[in-house]
């Protein structure tokens, strides 16, 4: 690493385009540009908030009202209960923020947007395994404070300083920010390996609130 | 009505030419003035290459062969107008050479019986840096080195004064002081593809072996970096010296290791502020490994009432 990697030399030379596959990479990979680091971090405090918000009211709320006792006390397993509300409120929150990234690549482009979806759905899909991924770490950090915390804005407040603190990564330390959320879900932006333990990290803290609220949480 | 309106420009006029100055005012704190007799500063090297005689191309580029390692230190002995008379050592394992030089202290020319021979930036005025910009380098009409390995080094790009740990992400740039944040970059590429350092072949290199220097804000000192001048090369013959560099630092040839100048020395243990922006990663995750803890251990065991 020289000192002066930070000089920010000009990036030349030019793109020929020889077949179809490669024009659709080179549009795919426009998009993608345009999602760069300001939307994915605009995105991912978007995703944040909602998500804090969200299962707090979910989970943590309904501790604190007793709906959830009434829940646990139908005959129905807590797995099911968990997997359920889980699952209703990841698919509302990863929609809109779909529906976020789609509104963009239209408005940006909107013919190539089409071309895009006429060519191949794939290259349309591309953007939501990142936006997978950063929706299941910010449900994973919801949610387990929402199974942990006696009050519902602690919960929230708790996931929001959470969430909010790898965002602020950026702003201290530049450097560290590709191998943290949000940057790294952003593939193309930072290492693949960056996203594979974040994911790890959002799958075990689910499996671990997951465990909380079935096996240690008692009905009095 | 006229009045008030003038008399409150009065007013504002103090704090518009503030503001105008204050660009300017960042860098004005390091004028060249702070050179007096008895500066001294001392880089540390871990193996120096030199030519023996006359530059030779070779099979495989350039032929020089290991000094060893040593240190390259510069004393001020007087001051005379612009010209600065320094008395300059390059000691390599049981080997010292002492030289005296002439140095214009503004163009960092090397003169000798009122001719000028070369260059050598040991320092750099930093009242003629750009302004802080979006635009973070210019390339700079100068002379780096009038000679290496028979080369003209010119034209640098130089850097506006910036943070390694905020702006760059980068490790501070260690000296045998402490930690240096704040610096300005040199940077230029030279034609120079290929070395053969005796049984050690460098190289090639694609566009040519990289210089790059970095000099702290304060005083506008050499730091660290890839750095050669031309008392280097042609009062003792170096050329090229091995990197060295621990993992994730930048590559140095040579780095301060002793100066009596008040550099700008930002963190060593003492600077909170860069401390904590350089190990936030790390300061982050422990916090909140001990917040996810304490969430878990207070209600481990909850009852639905």
């Amino acid at each position: 690493m020289f000192f002066t990697s930070q000089l920010g030399a000009g990036i030349g030379g030019g793109t020929s385009v020889s077949n179809d596959k490669e024009l659709l990479s080179i549009i795919l990979a426009r998009f993608l540009g345009w999602m760069g680091s300001d939307s994915v971090s605009g995105l991912y405090l978007a995703l944040s908030f909602f998500s804090a918000i969200l299962v707090s009211t979910s989970f943590a709320s309904e501790f604190e009202s007793g709906i959830l006792k009434f829940y646990v006390s139908l005959p129905t397993s807590r797995l099911k209960i968990f997997a359920i509300k889980f699952l209703a409120e990841f698919i509302i929150v990863f929609s809109i923020g779909l529906g976020a990234i789609y509104y963009l690549m239209f408005m940006k482009a909107p013919g190539d947007f089409l071309g895009l979806l006429a060519a191949s759905p794939f290259y349309v899909l591309q953007p939501c395994i990142s936006l997978v991924l950063a929706t299941l770490f910010t449900f994973a950090v919801s949610m387990y404070f929402s199974v942990n915390s006696r009050r519902a804005w602690h919960a929230s407040l708790y996931s929001l300083i959470t969430l909010y603190s790898f965002y602020s990564v950026r702003q201290v330390a530049p450097g560290a920010q590709w191998f943290l959320p949000p940057y790294a879900f952003a593939w193309g932006l930072s290492e693949m390996t960056s996203a594979i333990y974040t994911t790890f990290f959002s799958v075990l803290l689910i499996c671990l609130s997951c465990y909380i609220f079935i096996r240690k949480l008692e009905v009095s | 009505m006229k009045g008030r309106i003038v008399k409150h420009f009065k007013k504002l006029g103090f704090f518009i030419i503030l503001l105008i100055l204050f660009p300017k005012l960042n860098y004005v704190h390091s004028q060249p003035g702070w050179l007096k007799e008895g500066d001294y500063a001392v880089y540390k090297f871990k193996h120096a290459y030199a030519s023996n005689g006359p530059l030779v191309w070779g099979d495989f580029g350039w032929k020089l062969y290991d000094l060893g390692e040593g240190y390259y230190r510069w004393e001020v002995l007087s001051i005379e107008g612009n010209l600065a008379t320094l008395e300059v050592t390059l000691s390599t394992g049981n080997n010292t050479k002492t030289v005296e030089v002439v140095i214009n202290t503004e163009t960092m020319d090397l003169v000798e019986n009122g001719e000028v021979w070369g260059k050598a930036w040991f320092w750099i005025d930093l009242t003629r840096l750009p302004a802080a910009s979006d635009v973070y380098t210019v390339e700079r009409d100068i002379t780096l080195v009038s000679s290496w390995l028979n080369e003209t080094v010119k034209n640098p790009r130089v850097s506006r004064v910036f943070s390694m740990s905020k702006e760059t992400g980068s490790p501070l740039i260690k000296t045998g002081m402490g930690l240096v944040d704040l610096v300005v970059a040199v940077s230029v590429n030279t034609n120079a593809t290929n070395l053969e350092l005796g049984k050690i072949v460098y190289g090639p290199v694609t566009g040519g072996i990289h210089l790059s220097w970095v000099y702290e804000s304060q005083c506008g000192l050499l730091v660290a970096g890839l750095y050669v001048d031309d008392i280097l090369t042609q009062k003792f013959g170096v050329h090229f010296f091995e990197e060295m560099e621990e993992v994730g630092e930048a590559v140095y040839w040579i780095y301060l290791e002793d100066t009596n100048i008040d550099i700008g020395i930002s963190a060593g243990g003492t600077d909170i502020t860069v401390l904590l922006k350089t190990y936030f990663p790390y300061i982050l995750l422990g916090v909140l490994v001990v917040l996810f803890t304490i969430t878990l251990v207070r209600s481990w065991r909850r009852t639905l009432v």
